[in-house]
């Protein structure tokens, strides 16, 4: 993974537990970085050994803290991205179905970047299905935070709903309702 | 054609020949504000290229790249104009020129304003990448530049380290150059007060050594002699401290050479025993068979701490029993890990004292120290000297049971053959002891002189067929169990030599041969093989503690070990003797005392024995003074050094107790006068002193009579003693005279040594002097050049027997009345 999502994990854990905490969390994964350059690929092993040495340091599970770093992802993290982020819709709705055409976009600036892939279906007023698929598995709780952190971006209270892994395309289902 | 357009250029718009604006993208109509109707010029105007609105003209150029701006929106467009002829219109086809991602923001744009294949959102994307990269670099310059800045402190925190650092090495260096000095100055500070204190102390102790001399009534020999042990007491504390501080300071130098470790064993126990026996204290020994027999140490410094342990263990120790094991193992380097542990069963110590024994001047308490003597540096002494030689002395005590103390030595073995001298004839023993460690003790150093331990008995126990023996060998711990063991043994031994081993001032009533215990080699060796009728028999004549007419002796040694070695060898042989620490102090108490002989360590500081003997025999009263050399010098130029350098003889350290004894019963005894009337004896005046640097000596009569007289002795008694050398001196000069045939010059050299010094006792000048020469000659193994032949010796030893009957005759005795 780019140094983006290590670098965005580091903020989270120092924000939460300081310097120390996020020095620790390096030892215990084995890491012996002392940053991360945002445009640098680095191992997806050392990503998940960072993120379980975080649940260990926070004392959670990882789904807590995959989800935990989706929120966090997207309200803080992705504010550097700010702008553009604006520009990826008014609302929930819009943001949701500009998804697949942000990471595409954003795939042009990051040549080695192996994006997830999203798509919008039975899409209402109210609600649609978003189907998650990525070349990494176990990441869905990831996505569960992206959309708490997106409701609370666009101020939206929303119901998630996970189906599950749709056995025939191999992408996870969330149903996310709004406006209720 | 309308909605594709609108699709695929959502920022279009149409303009007719009016400049009228007659269509506009969606996404155009909502960033720009523009409508249908409006002039273009009302909104919009040319950046690029260089020409206004105007229809013919844009068309024109239609093949450039033109840059519109709309000035209210702060909002450029970059795009082409296209010629719809069919329409007589031009199509602008573009979109907005956006290089701050912010700016969508501020024209109302989303993702969903730009067609698909508008790449401005990539370019915005990108930028926001560049500037992710960017803040990266930056990030990474701050952290390099706040490593270059830590790096910059610990260099200046290196420096000024270093630059400290550098300051306390020259400061330490400094200190050190200061403590060297003081340390220099406290030698030289101690070497003078111990000059400075000891010059008096040795005046104060040899005046009343020789107020002892003199009539006394009962209470003033007592005050004296508490004088005298006082002065030896403060002597000996300055001496230890002297020690102490040597050992402190690290100038001490350990001793190298090759030397018998069981034979300072021996030399330890020897010196410890008359006390040991006095107070009536079990006293014994046991030895690892294994132990080698010559090994590479320091044997001055051994003896001194095995003289310490095993003097504070009978120190402390009023009933019970005092006992030495020495056990030995040969490491992998063929070194040697000697463990010598003395036990007591005196009165022990608390555990409270036992951490600090050996601090210096720990003792058990202020009572300690007044009840039972001593500087309480001993043990600090010792165990600092063992840690110094690889080992250490360790103590376990239990208060009111006794003490254990182990001392720990690491030695080197030397290359030359271990072996100890075959005997003569290997002879079997019977042992018959009650004590186990004493029969051990036995068998281990019967074993070690080549004999043979083949049976032991014990009184009680059943008796067993016995095999055949040479010797019995009867250890009792007095004269009552000694005759007991003797009548308890079967008739089939009563007949077999008998040695008996019994404690020293035990008597041996009817047996001929007697060893003290505890046992050493030679003493048991001798022993042996007079009573198996390996060697003939000498008169075995217990050495009685000397009264009346002593000898004044100085003892002049600089190492306090050798002092006290020296010392408890005299006071062993029963003479007292004054210390002196180097050549200077010797003849300065000479010059204050008369000496009949001074027993002169060879290499002192200050001035050296040599050199102080040369000065004595300058004195006009200095050739009356015998001065015997000390030395470890073992070689004859050693020897022959000390003879020309005036010395009368010459004893080779480590000191037999034996040859001390002989040197000094060959020391004619000055008159007993007190009053230092030395300036009125000249050299002449005194017989049988080889003068310094005068051989040879002036031939002297066949009698000394100024000798006899000074003896002052009943005739009874001086009938007794001439009868006595006279048969002790026919077997002597038998027994030399054999060994001069056999070419054994040592044997030669010790007859004659010992027979030299009981003629000269007796007053048998002339025989003596003869008897000197050759053992002058057979020491310096020139005895085939000796001007003495042996018939010279019989013939003297005949006239002097002649002229000693004849004297007795004059003095109104009567030989023959006590003759045989």
């Amino acid at each position: 993974m780019y140094g983006l999502v290590n670098r965005g994990l580091e903020q989270m854990v120092v924000t939460a537990r300081g310097e120390d905490a996020w020095t620790r969390v390096k030892q215990a994964a084995g890491v012996e970085e002392q940053l991360f350059m945002t445009h640098h690929a680095y191992p997806d092993a050392m990503t998940i050994a960072l993120l379980g040495a975080t649940a260990d340091e926070l004392g959670t599970t990882m789904e807590e803290i995959l989800e935990r770093f989706g929120e966090h992802w997207v309200l803080v993290t992705a504010k550097d991205y700010g702008s553009l982020l604006d520009a990826t819709g008014k609302d929930l709705s819009e943001f949701l179905r500009n998804l697949p055409n942000l990471h595409t976009r954003v795939a042009l600036s990051y040549p080695h970047l192996d994006p997830p892939r999203f798509r919008c279906t039975e899409v209402t007023a109210t609600s649609l299905c978003l189907h998650y698929g990525s070349s990494r598995r176990g990441l869905a709780p990831f996505v569960r935070g992206l959309l708490r952190g997106l409701a609370m971006r666009f101020e939206t209270p929303i119901d998630i709903e996970s189906r599950g892994e749709d056995p025939a395309t191999g992408e996870h289902v969330f149903v996310v309702r709004w406006g209720a | 054609m309308k909605r594709l357009l609108d699709a695929a250029f959502p920022f279009h718009f149409v303009i007719d020949r009016e400049l009228r604006i007659t269509r506009v993208g969606r996404s155009l109509m909502r960033a720009a504000n523009l409508a249908p109707g409006q002039l273009v010029t009302e909104r919009l105007s040319i950046q690029r290229p260089a020409l206004r609105f105007d229809f013919d003209a844009i068309r024109e150029r239609q093949s450039l790249l033109f840059i519109l701006t709309h000035p209210a929106r702060n909002l450029r467009l970059r795009g082409q104009f296209l010629d719809m002829e069919e329409e007589g219109s031009l199509v602008f086809v573009g979109s907005p020129w956006i290089d701050e991602p912010r700016d969508l923001e501020g024209l109302g744009l989303t993702l969903g304003d730009f067609a698909q294949h508008d790449s401005t959102l990539d370019v915005l994307t990108y930028v926001q990448a560049q500037r992710q990269a960017d803040d990266d670099v930056r990030r990474l310059v701050a952290k390099l530049e706040a490593q270059g800045e830590e790096l910059r402190l610990a260099n200046r925190r290196y420096q000024e380290n270093e630059q400290h650092l550098q300051r306390l090495v020259a400061q330490l260096g400094e200190a050190k150059r200061r403590a060297e000095e003081a340390t220099a100055a406290k030698s030289a500070f101690l070497a003078m007060m111990s000059h400075e204190l000891r010059t008096p102390m040795n005046a104060v102790i040899g005046m009343t050594g020789l107020l002892l001399d003199t009539d006394l009534e009962p209470t003033q020999r007592d005050y004296v002699g508490m004088v005298r042990s006082s002065g030896d007491a403060l002597l000996a504390l300055i001496n230890d401290l002297l020690d102490f501080s040597k050992v402190e300071s690290g100038k001490l130098d350990l001793e190298q050479q090759s030397f018998d470790l069981l034979g300072v064993v021996e030399e330890s126990l020897d010196l410890v025993a008359p006390e040991a026996a006095r107070k009536g204290l079990a006293f014994g020994y046991t030895v690892d068979r294994e132990l080698p027999s010559r090994v590479t140490g320091d044997p001055a410094r051994i003896r001194q701490i095995l003289l310490n342990l095993l003097s504070n263990a009978v120190k402390f120790t009023a009933v019970g029993e005092v006992s030495l094991a020495v056990t030995s193992s040969i490491d992998e380097v063929g070194a040697v890990s000697v463990t010598a542990t003395v036990r007591d069963t005196g009165i022990g110590m608390p555990l409270s004292l036992q951490g600090r024994m050996f601090e210096p001047f720990t003792q058990a308490d202020a009572s300690t120290s007044r009840r039972y003597g001593g500087t309480g540096l001993g043990l600090a002494i010792s165990r600092r000297l063992a840690r110094l030689m690889s080992g250490d002395v360790t103590c376990h005590s239990v208060e009111g049971k006794g003490s254990t103390f182990r001392f720990t030595v690491r030695l080197g073995i030397p290359a030359e053959p271990t072996t100890e001298p075959a005997p003569r004839c290997a002879l079997r023993l019977l042992l018959v002891d009650r004590s186990e460690p004493h029969r051990s003790a036995v068998s281990s150093i019967a074993a070690r002189l080549g004999h043979e331990v083949v049976a032991t008995l014990v009184p009680e126990e059943p008796l067993v067929a016995l095999p055949e023996v040479d010797v019995v060998l009867l250890g009792a711990r007095d004269e009552a169990e000694l005759a007991g063991l003797r009548k308890a043994l079967p008739p089939t031994l009563s007949a077999k030599p008998v040695v008996a081993a019994v404690p020293l001032g035990s008597r041996a009533e009817g047996v001929a041969h007697v060893v003290e215990t505890p046992i050493k080699r030679a003493p048991l060796a001798r022993a042996l093989e007079r009573a198996s009728g390996l060697e003939e028999a000498v008169p075995s004549v217990r050495r009685e503690k000397r009264e009346g007419a002593p000898l004044r002796i100085l003892v002049a040694e600089d190492n306090p070990v050798n002092q006290r070695v020296v010392t408890l060898m005299l006071e062993r042989l029963g003479y007292r003797a004054d210390l002196v620490a180097d050549g200077v102090e010797a003849l300065e108490a000479l010059h204050q005392r008369h000496y009949d002989v001074v027993l002169m360590d060879v290499q002192m500081p200050n001035l050296d024995g040599l050199e102080a003997t040369r000065r004595l025999r300058r004195e006009p009263w200095g050739p009356a003074v015998r001065v015997i050399a000390l030395t470890a010098g073992a070689l004859e130029t050693d020897r022959l050094k000390c003879i020309e350098a005036g010395m009368n003889g010459v004893l080779t350290k480590p000191i037999a107790l034996e040859e001390l004894g002989a040197t000094l019963d060959g020391t004619p005894r000055t008159s007993s006068n007190t009053k230092l009337s030395r300036v009125s004896v000249t050299r002449d005046s005194v017989a049988g002193r080889p003068a310094a640097r005068t051989p040879p000596p002036r031939p002297r009569p066949l009698l000394d009579r100024e000798r006899i007289d000074g003896m002052t002795l009943p005739l009874g008694v001086l009938t007794t003693i001439v009868k006595l050398f006279e048969e002790d001196a026919e077997q002597r000069l038998e027994a030399l005279v054999a060994a001069w045939r056999h070419g054994d010059t040592e044997r030669v050299r010790r007859f004659a040594h010992a027979l030299a010094g009981s003629s000269g006792n007796i007053g048998a000048a002339q025989l003596s002097d003869l008897l000197r020469a050759v053992e002058a000659a057979a020491g310096a193994g020139q005895l085939a050049t000796c001007s003495t032949k042996p018939e010279e010796l019989a013939e003297s030893l005949a006239r002097s027997r002649g002229a000693l009957r004849d004297l007795l005759g004059e003095l109104g005795g009567s030989f023959l009345a006590t003759d045989r």
